[in-house]
């Protein structure tokens, strides 16, 4: 037995724990039936069509060939997604100017070829920028500093 | 007849004030924008902008959002003949003849063939909207629930089969967008369904928190990893009319790829992706010299950017007169009017007839706008290439977030986009499409919610989805589809025609 196509076994695999994460969450929805569906009616059938999708998917990667898996590159993943998540965490407590600062000194790391003198002045001018367009033209209700 | 006139006159009266005329100009120059910038989608853009068009009124919100998206299909076509580097899937067979006329000094006439066919499609297609949407709203108008789930049936089926890339994921791809849009509470009994305990997706998954992940967020992630510079072509732009004999011969092109981009626009699938290949082709096979094509071929550029252009027009008809977007950039446009308060379908024309028809006009004239956008200021969209990535994509991402928090005031929904950029990153390095999955996800509780009432008035019987004239047509079309793509020969030609375009 050889894996003909690592990507499509990979991306089985994951449909599958899919089907099994969203059928922990159906629980006890009642189904019902095909003239009066339940809530879980829906979800269960999908759920189940998710899970042999994936069976097929990675059972076929035993058979047809594809291509290698692709290399993941985290140093360029991590920072971007850390960057969205300290912006999310910071924005209710700390406001749009320092959750923004978070958000470009973190993703700054994605980037090979960050210059940080440069990195500086485009934050502090996007800042400004977002500060005057969201908060000051359209009046959005943005936290602008920390409250305590 | 006379009644379209006396529409599309109330649609240019409700399109023309200015700060309708603004919102237009402003998507159609941020269309332009994105599209000559690689890396940054229509999908993305207009996910990023949606929050903010909820300050609009609808009318203006629309506009901007659909400028946004034909400009896109212009501005694509001015990297890849600059760059050889298409700024949008649209313009991928542009790159063929387009780039190399550049390179032999007539670069100018590529761009403004490129700009006066798109300009020429886009007012036929438009005219075709105008005339064929108030006929296919009032056949909808018959429609009911079991008409709807089989029409909605159709389109995720032919979604598939126009998909770029394996069937069978399309597929998967499917099922997990139509499984995310049952995340939420249930219609009939308001019970949670898989909402994980979290408060923030009670009311269910918000769309463009999915969609800024799944397209912004994993675009900056995939941009980031090629590291190629972008090369401009140094040689100057000198005259950009085209010559006489340049129109002659690009004359019949751009006639025959507005009528083929005017059809796959409406099926549904990617029409304005699909389009231009079948141009091309079509271009190549009846040339009397062939051998030109690839060489710099006049005919290889006018024809597919009309096509394109003409499909992204016409794409808008099923949204606006039944209701179902055919892909993924009409998903967004169902979002932007949901978040309006309008739902999509053929009454939008009686109940918002401004609406209907100022979106109709205001295409036609973001399309003359686009022209003047396009052209004499062609220089400043290629200065703009110059910028690095590393300025853009903080200023992107910044976007994405402010956006995203806004709908809500929620920092959770902002840690959900994170996610589904996880998500949309893991798709994109196995090969999946996320397009499908937007499409599904928005159309996943239209059709349950169809289906549930179709099975409550024939009491469970589901004969109704064939005795019904209607809905039985509908299935043998989902039928014949389905036979089209497990028969051997169209996929064989299928697989060559996705081919080409790595």
């Amino acid at each position: 037995m050889r894996v003909r196509s690592p990507q499509d076994l990979v991306g089985g695999i994951a449909l599958i724990l899919l089907s099994l994460l969203a059928f922990s969450q159906i629980g006890d929805l009642k189904f019902g039936t095909a003239s009066r569906m339940g809530p879980g009616y829906f979800p269960t059938v999908l759920a189940g069509l998710t899970g042999l999708m994936g069976v097929i998917i990675a059972g076929r990667s035993l058979v047809l060939d594809g291509p290698a898996l692709d290399q993941l590159h985290w140093r360029q993943a991590l920072p971007i997604l850390g960057a969205i998540l300290a912006f999310g965490l910071a924005i209710r407590p700390l406001g749009l100017v320092i959750a923004s600062a978070l958000l470009f000194g973190i993703a700054a790391f994605a980037s090979s070829d960050t210059k940080w003198r440069e990195l500086l002045v485009v934050s502090a001018a996007l800042i400004l920028f977002a500060v005057g367009l969201f908060v000051l033209a359209l009046g959005l209700p943005f936290p602008l500093w920390p409250r305590f | 007849m006379d009644n379209v006139f006396s529409n599309l006159a109330m649609g240019f009266g409700a399109a023309a004030t200015p700060i309708n005329l603004g919102l237009c100009f402003i998507g159609a120059l941020v269309g332009t924008l994105i599209g000559v910038l690689p890396g940054l989608g229509p999908i993305a853009t207009i996910a990023i902008l949606l929050p903010i068009t909820f300050y609009l009124d609808p009318l203006g919100a629309l506009i901007m959002l659909a400028g946004i998206y034909y400009g896109a299909q212009y501005g694509g076509s001015t990297t890849a003949i600059l760059v050889n580097m298409p700024g949008e899937t649209s313009s991928v067979v542009t790159t063929l003849d387009g780039h190399q006329m550049a390179r032999r000094g007539r670069a100018g006439p590529a761009l403004a063939i490129a700009a006066l066919g798109s300009f020429f499609a886009g007012c036929v297609a438009t005219f075709i909207v105008a005339l064929f949407g108030p006929v296919l709203a009032k056949f909808a108008q018959n429609f009911g629930p079991p008409e709807y789930f089989a029409l909605m049936l159709v389109g995720l089926i032919g979604a598939t089969v126009l998909a770029s890339g394996s069937v069978v994921k399309a597929v998967a791809m499917i099922i997990v967008g139509l499984l995310l849009g049952c995340v939420g509470s249930d219609i009939e009994t308001g019970e949670p369904r898989m909402t994980f305990g979290i408060p923030q997706i009670a009311e269910g998954i918000n769309f463009t928190t999915l969609a800024v992940g799944l397209f912004g967020v994993a675009e900056i992630l995939r941009n980031l990893e090629k590291t190629a510079d972008r090369t401009v072509l140094g040689a100057k732009i000198t005259g950009l009319m085209p010559t006489w004999a340049d129109i002659k011969q690009s004359a019949m092109p751009i006639l025959r790829g507005t009528g083929i981009g005017s059809v796959l626009g409406i099926l549904p699938g990617n029409g304005a992706v699909l389009a231009p290949y079948a141009s091309y082709t079509l271009e190549k096979k009846i040339s009397k010299t062939p051998s030109r094509f690839g060489k710099g071929a006049i005919e290889g550029v006018a024809g597919p950017e009309s096509a394109n252009n003409a499909g992204a027009q016409t794409s808008f008809i099923p949204l606006l007169t039944l209701g179902i977007p055919p892909n993924a950039v009409m998903a967004m446009m169902v979002g932007a009017m949901t978040i309006q308060g309008i739902v999509p379908g053929p009454q939008v024309m009686n109940e918002n007839p401004t609406l209907f028809w100022g979106m109709i006009a205001s295409m036609w004239i973001g399309n003359a706008m686009l022209v003047i956008i396009n052209l004499p200021l062609v220089g400043v969209w290629v200065r703009l290439l110059k910028v690095p990535y590393r300025i853009l994509f903080p200023a992107i991402l910044m976007f994405c977030c402010i956006g995203v928090y806004s709908i809500n005031s929620s920092g959770v929904e902002v840690m959900l986009v994170a996610l589904f950029g996880g998500v949309g990153y893991f798709l994109l390095k196995h090969g999946f499409e996320p397009a499908p999955l937007l499409l599904a996800f928005v159309l996943g509780p239209l059709m349950e919610e169809n289906l549930r009432r179709s099975f409550l008035i024939a009491r469970g019987d589901p004969s109704i989805f064939v005795t019904r004239p209607l809905s039985a047509g509908l299935l043998v079309i989902a039928l014949i589809l389905i036979a089209i793509v497990l028969l051997p020969s169209v996929r064989k030609r299928r697989e060559e025609v996705f081919q080409e375009e790595d």
